[in-house]
């Protein structure tokens, strides 16, 4: 059964996937083409905000849209179980969030790589790009669960990233990570995209802190979602 | 209803929120930093980025605005208000001038509190910039937020009216930068009123179009509100429209500005990958560089390396290190400036800078002129140095040094003006000083004078012929000019007062010196595409050789031809790694680029071309 969740929301969720692959691998195919700027420069200026703006957009197809349309009712009464349901749901979502950035990054390492810098280098920085954005991915999806209107999951997702940016502000004014040590720092999403290699302890705790948060916020998705009251038609 | 009464009341009552918190965000944002910083006792409270926040959420505010003053009425509440008596004209009205009243409150109130902060706390601090900026960008929004409500009032969804209305608004920004003719309206000239350039009728004249186009949008919008048009856009439409507007405009900037100039060849040089590329010289096909092997901050020691760069191969010789704080790790070298004799190329002047830490700050800092040796297999390289601190006021300050005929001259940035030094290269291993002199006036400082003429003070030296004059003049101020002689009697600079993201280029000719001032008369001038300035930092060095010249950006090169004719003509760009640091010419129209490896551009085929 959960392959035919899955084909479903493949199904409703392809045309954002051609859309995010086709715009990514476009601008960054003009930027590395025209070469107005260096390669790191045009690819942090492409994708920074793409990790940003794709969850948002990939995650309102999700569940918004589907209360939106009237349809979830439908998809509950089935002989499925919530779990799977949510199953099917979040593996669609990161699917068709990773899809674009691994497509996209194949494609510019395989072309670019060793122009400027090396193919690892740039698929480092991809990487951790993409990280950034899953981890935004499923806090938005956590706080947006519930909503019923597309505008109001992109409302939700903005909030989420505003509260962590003006944590980051509040931790960075106050001097947090001196005062009261640097998880602090490392609770925010944004820690990801500010990885020091040459401080091991300190990627360590970023990396475990995420990992937490993140196994947290997959309980808590599961968890609404059971008591998500859905009215019937 | 034919009172305005009743309209206005149902506005403000249901904008409120929104108002309040646009404005809660936009005060949060301005000013939470600095009143942290204040409460720790550094800074003032209203030193907080208004007009960032004004720049970036503007906009973004506008939109919002102006798609939710139309947009909410859509659906069951526009039937119930079409079956009343509501005059259609003044509710449109009402609902135009109350979101617009919102975007400009929310845009002005945190300005106006900045302005009555520091008069109250810097009575003499001016922010007539600050306001004209203001007042011109608050046009762009009016547009911005009339475009929105059209689109709310005639999309169906409000999230669909929103995304179009931000694709609009980047079409607001966008065309006039890429359409020439349209560069007066465009948001250059914001900037231009940060250079005060921008007087009454010149604000009238931008904020008239404005206002027109405004005006016919709300006309437009009372049309569609009459007639009941609304039309519904799918959202996979929407998104590959969305998408294709923003790749065709991207590609329609991008690629008349790209990279067209190809590399000969790339030189890796003996250095770390986080070294620096401090200055160069040339001598022929050599080129000697400066480098230190690091990061500065990291303690790394400097070395001079000398690279012999052939039509299809190069040769780079073993680096000879002469300043090197070895494990000590409170103290770093930066190297300042780099002469190179052609009378004995086997010696190197290098002005360099020590300086030495104390619990991460800078506690000191030294200047030396170094005589070293270029020869790799001499344990010491160097054969003499001069302590520049005792003779110089101010000891952070930059020094910059030019050779001519065994003179070796130093200049540095001194409270009262410029010091000179003049050394006598006699011998040519012992710099020795024979002359000290303080310049007052603003040596190579290219400005308009009294008399709105445009000038530039020359070095003290009036037995040097012009041309001479005005090339040690530029070598010894290249730190704070932007100029370069061009050829006989003209001068080729950045001007930094045209208020463009990238500034003009102006080629002057040159007037009879007279006390020491050379008079300058623009003959010629280049407007660069105005998406070149948004990619790349406007203060680039200029270098020229003639026919070309050379001007270093953010990212890269640009690629000029300055013949004898008067036009200035772009013929290409180069951009790779991290951007360049410094670059010198080379016989047969090349030039070498010194980033974090050397790249070597040939443009004799362009210019055949």
């Amino acid at each position: 059964m959960l392959k035919t969740l899955l084909w479903k929301e493949w199904h409703e969720q392809r045309w954002r996937v051609a859309l995010a692959t086709v715009w990514l691998l476009g601008m960054t195919a003009i930027g590395l083409k025209t070469r107005i700027l260096p390669d790191k420069a045009v690819v942090m200026m492409i994708w920074n905000p793409a990790c940003i703006l794709l969850p948002v957009f990939l995650g309102m197809g999700l569940f918004a849209s589907e209360r939106k349309e009237r349809t979830l009712s439908y998809l509950i009464v089935h002989p499925v179980t919530r779990s799977q349901i949510l199953a099917a749901k979040v593996i669609a979502g990161l699917l068709a969030y990773l899809t674009p950035f691994l497509i996209g990054g194949l494609t510019v390492c395989l072309t670019v790589g060793g122009r400027e810098q090396s193919a690892a280098d740039l698929a480092e920085g991809f990487a951790i790009m993409a990280a950034l954005g899953l981890v935004f991915f499923i806090w938005q999806l956590f706080a947006g669960l519930r909503c019923r209107r597309e505008e109001t999951y992109i409302l939700v997702s903005a909030v989420v990233l505003g509260c962590w940016a003006l944590h980051g502000v509040v931790v960075d004014e106050w001097r947090l990570t001196e005062n009261a040590g640097f998880w602090t720092w490392a609770l925010n999403p944004f820690a990801i995209g500010e990885l020091d290699y040459a401080k091991p302890s300190e990627v360590r705790t970023v990396v475990a802190v995420q990992s937490l948060i993140l196994t947290g916020l997959g309980f808590g998705l599961w968890f609404r979602f059971r008591r998500l009251r859905e009215g019937r038609s | 209803m034919r009172s305005w009464i009743p309209y206005v009341w149902k506005e403000v009552h249901e904008s409120w929120r929104l108002a309040l918190a646009a404005l809660g965000v936009s005060l949060g944002i301005s000013f939470i930093p600095s009143i942290l910083s204040a409460a720790r006792g550094q800074g003032n409270w209203h030193d907080g980025n208004v007009l960032g926040v004004l720049f970036l959420g503007g906009p973004l505010l506008a939109v919002v605005a102006g798609v939710y003053a139309m947009g909410r009425e859509q659906g069951a509440i526009e039937r119930f208000w079409r079956s009343r008596p509501v005059n259609l004209n003044r509710w449109l009205l009402i609902k135009y001038v109350t979101g617009l009243l919102l975007v400009w409150l929310i845009c002005w109130l945190p300005l106006g509190i900045q302005i009555l902060g520091r008069a109250l706390e810097q009575p003499h601090h001016s922010m007539s910039d600050d306001v004209s900026m203001a007042l011109v960008y608050s046009f762009i929004l009016l547009l911005i937020y009339s475009v929105s409500l059209v689109l709310g009032q005639c999309v169906r969804g409000m999230l669909h009216a929103a995304i179009l209305a931000v694709g609009a608004m980047a079409l607001i920004f966008v065309i006039p930068l890429v359409i020439a003719p349209l560069n007066w309206l465009s948001v250059e000239m914001v900037q231009r009123a940060d250079r005060g350039a921008l007087n009454v009728r010149a604000h009238i004249i931008f904020a008239v179009p404005m206002i027109a186009l405004s005006a016919a949008l709300v006309g437009l919008a009372g049309i569609l509100l009459k007639r009941n048009v609304q039309v519904e856009v799918g959202g996979r439409t929407l998104g590959w429209s969305v998408a294709a507007i923003m790749l065709v405009l991207t590609a329609g900037m991008a690629f008349p500005m790209a990279t067209n100039l190809s590399v000969q060849q790339v030189i890796s040089l003996p250095m770390a990958q986080d070294g620096t590329v401090h200055d160069m010289a040339a001598d022929g096909n050599d080129v000697l560089i400066l480098f230190s092997n690091g990061s500065v901050w990291r303690g790394s020691k400097l070395g001079l390396v000398r690279v012999r760069i052939g039509e299809h191969a190069s040769v780079v010789d073993e680096p000879i290190w002469f300043a090197d704080p070895g494990q000590e790790r409170a103290g770093y070298y930066s190297g300042l400036d780099l002469a190179w004799p052609a009378e004995d190329p086997s010696l190197a002047y290098a002005a360099i800078r020590h300086s030495v830490l104390e619990n991460g700050a800078l506690k000191e800092s030294a200047s030396v002129l170094y005589t070293v040796a270029l020869d790799a297999k001499r344990a010491n390289p160097v054969i003499h140095r001069v302590e520049l601190n005792p003779l110089l006021t101010l000891q952070d300050s930059r020094q910059a040094a030019c050779l001519y005929q065994r003179r070796l001259y130093i200049s540095s940035i001194e409270p009262g003006g410029i010091r000179l030094l003049t050394f006598s290269l006699a011998d040519l291993r012992a710099p020795l000083l024979v002359h000290s002199e303080d310049v007052t006036h603003p040596l190579g400082w290219l400005h308009r004078g009294p008399s709105q003429e445009y000038q530039v003070p020359l070095v003290p030296m009036p037995d040097l012929d012009e041309s001479t004059r005005c090339k040690v003049t530029r070598d010894l101020a290249l730190h704070y000019s932007r100029w370069v002689p061009a050829g006989n009697d003209r001068i080729l600079a950045s001007d930094r007062d045209s208020g463009r993201f990238l500034p003009h280029l102006v080629l002057y000719e040159a007037g009879p010196t007279r006390d020491g001032v050379m008079p300058l008369r623009p003959i010629s001038r280049y407007q660069s595409v105005a998406f070149e300035g948004l990619l790349g930092t406007s203060d680039g060095e200029l270098l020229y050789s003639a026919p070309l010249a050379y001007r270093l950006e953010g990212g890269g090169v640009t690629v000029y031809r300055i013949g004898e004719s008067k036009s200035i003509e772009r013929i290409g760009h180069y951009a790779a790694e991290g951007g360049f640091n410094t670059t010198v010419s080379l016989p047969g129209n090349r030039v070498v680029l010194a980033g974090k490896r050397l790249h070597v551009l040939d443009l004799s085929e362009k210019l055949r071309q």
